[in-house]
């Protein structure tokens, strides 16, 4: 299921608008400049706002890219709709995206609407599991894709399972691949007392075919210490460790994303390297 | 589905972390795993409810406008403290039509909120059966000072959007001056913009979807045999689809 894809090596994410903004990284002239750093380009949108000048662009280039959601809540079976699916699939076609893929939990309160932007991981329990497995099996089976749920970043998690439990039932169950995101697992870890690798040994990971690596920012909130998903340039210490773990063990990945989208190019040049190392094309 | 409700409580919780959630329909098991949480979790992301907001914003400028202005920024942001962003929530709705109510009760002026309204749901899918607006229409009858009011409130914003520190500024703008209530205007959202159109049509609109058309326009003191040959011309003129 998982040999015939292409090994897409080292690639960057963007969000919407997220060239123009001043500060954030043009990736086709990123790409341009490291042709042997960064090797394709993961797209974050939805439907509502479609894909932005740089991706176009991106689009027209021709090279390879990944398709991420930020409009569908895979937690909910009932969320997805032919309407989204066939806004979703024309972008994805247009991108000539390799999978489709995106945080699996909550993106919006309620009904599908604009600008909610919810990023809630799913309860942590064995029917919310079996839930999101059927959601990711009928996307599946609906678009034709190989879709790739996502362990989302939260500031606390609810239900008494571990995360990488949860997960595993669902790609199992949905018969799915994984995009395991190292700094989203790394806050988990740390939110539930665990060490970094905790639970990795149990997960199956032949399915992890994609990894995050973002960087993060340990804070404390009246007291209360957290660590917050913040895409700058440096990733915790624990993502560092989870991600040479994974890639050296997940036997199917294709591809490894370095969430950097709103720093400068010197501040990320030496995590490109690095990771270039670890995960060369 | 019970995991989906102790997920919609904690939605509630994050932008309204002193919630009272305990009527909340949750097993003595899901209550023990929310009570594991600690509660400063909830408001790590100050910024949560203002990032929603922007999106509601964006929607109902002008209904913003005139509330904040009536109102209060606090008042207008006390929305996600509302029982009708709660309510949304809970039973999946839509948070704009929840943030209609609460502008409409900060004084936001029902005609141009009616216009705006209209054209938000007009965005959205149009989840029933039978005869339904088609794709990107939709219907609102109000005051005929509607669309006056809507364009003065819109160039007030244009103007600001220009120097958005004009709004720091002690000779900033005030809300212009409405213009007083006058007749009725029947208004139409379409993709191609706003048109007038009749009060049949507009109030037919109004009311789908529908499997009982022939029962809607008696509703409105027509004819029942009206019903096939408005169907006809709705259908031909793109204005409602049957699903």
């Amino acid at each position: 299921m998982f040999a015939a894809l292409p090994r897409l090596g080292v690639g960057i994410s963007c969000e919407f608008a997220g060239g123009p903004r001043g500060s954030g990284l043009d990736a086709v002239a990123l790409r341009e400049a490291w042709p042997d750093l960064i090797h394709f380009l993961e797209v974050g949108a939805d439907v509502a706002r479609g894909l932005d000048p740089h991706m176009q662009r991106w689009a027209e280039a021709g090279w390879p890219a990944t398709y991420h959601f930020l409009d569908l809540n895979l937690a909910e079976a009932d969320d997805l709709d032919e309407d989204w699916l066939r806004a979703t699939l024309e972008m994805a076609d247009r991108l000539g995206a390799h999978w489709l893929c995106g945080d699996a939990g909550y993106w919006h309160l309620g009904r599908r609407e604009r600008g909610h932007e919810l990023l809630l991981p799913p309860i942590l329990c064995a029917p919310a599991a079996e839930e999101m497995a059927r959601a990711v099996g009928e996307l599946q089976e609906r678009s034709g894709r190989l879709v790739l749920p996502e362990n989302p970043p939260a500031a606390a998690y609810v239900g008494p399972l571990h995360l990488l439990d949860f997960f595993g039932r669902v790609v199992e169950a949905a018969d799915s691949g994984m995009l395991l995101d190292a700094a989203h697992l790394a806050v988990f870890q740390r939110h539930r007392g665990h060490d970094p690798l905790d639970g990795l040994a149990d997960f199956p990971l032949e399915r992890v075919v994609e990894v995050h690596v973002a960087g993060g920012v340990v804070r404390e909130h009246r007291g209360y210490p957290w660590v917050e998903d913040t895409h700058g340039p440096e990733p915790l210490d624990d993502t560092w460790q989870i991600t040479e773990w994974v890639v050296e063990h997940a036997s199917n990945l294709k591809a490894l994303v370095y969430e950097c989208e709103h720093n400068a190019a010197p501040e990320v040049r030496a995590n490109f390297e690095r990771l270039n190392a670890l995960f060369a094309p | 589905m019970s995991h989906q409700a102790l997920a919609r409580v904690v939605m509630r919780l994050l932008h309204d972390p002193q919630a009272d959630v305990s009527a909340a329909d949750l097993s003595a098991e899901e209550r023990a795993w929310l009570s594991e949480v600690d509660p400063r979790a909830w408001s790590v992301d100050h910024e949560r409810p203002a990032r929603v907001l922007k999106g509601l914003v964006d929607e109902l400028p002008a209904s913003v406008a005139i509330a904040t202005a009536r109102a209060s920024y606090p008042a207008v942001l006390a929305f996600f403290r509302s029982t009708w962003f709660h309510a949304e929530v809970d039973h999946r709705g839509s948070l704009i039509e929840g943030f209609a109510e609460h502008l409409r009760e900060l004084g936001a002026d029902p005609g141009v909120l009616g216009i705006e309204l209209a054209q938000a749901r007009a965005r959205r899918p149009s989840s029933g059966r039978g005869l339904c607006c088609a794709p990107g229409v939709a219907a609102v009858t109000v005051d005929g000072s509607a669309l006056e009011n809507l364009n003065r409130i819109e160039r007030l914003l244009f103007e600001l959007s220009l120097f958005p520190a004009m709004a720091l500024s002690r000779e900033r703008p005030g809300l212009p001056e409405l213009a007083p209530p006058a007749g009725t205007l029947h208004l139409v959202v379409t993709p191609e913009g706003l048109r007038q159109l009749g009060r049949v049509v507009c109030e037919v609109l109004q009311r789908l979807p529908t499997d009982n058309l022939a029962g809607v326009v008696t509703e409105l003191g027509l004819p029942s045999h009206v019903a096939e040959s408005l169907e006809a011309d709705l259908l031909r003129h793109g204005l409602a689809v049957i699903r």
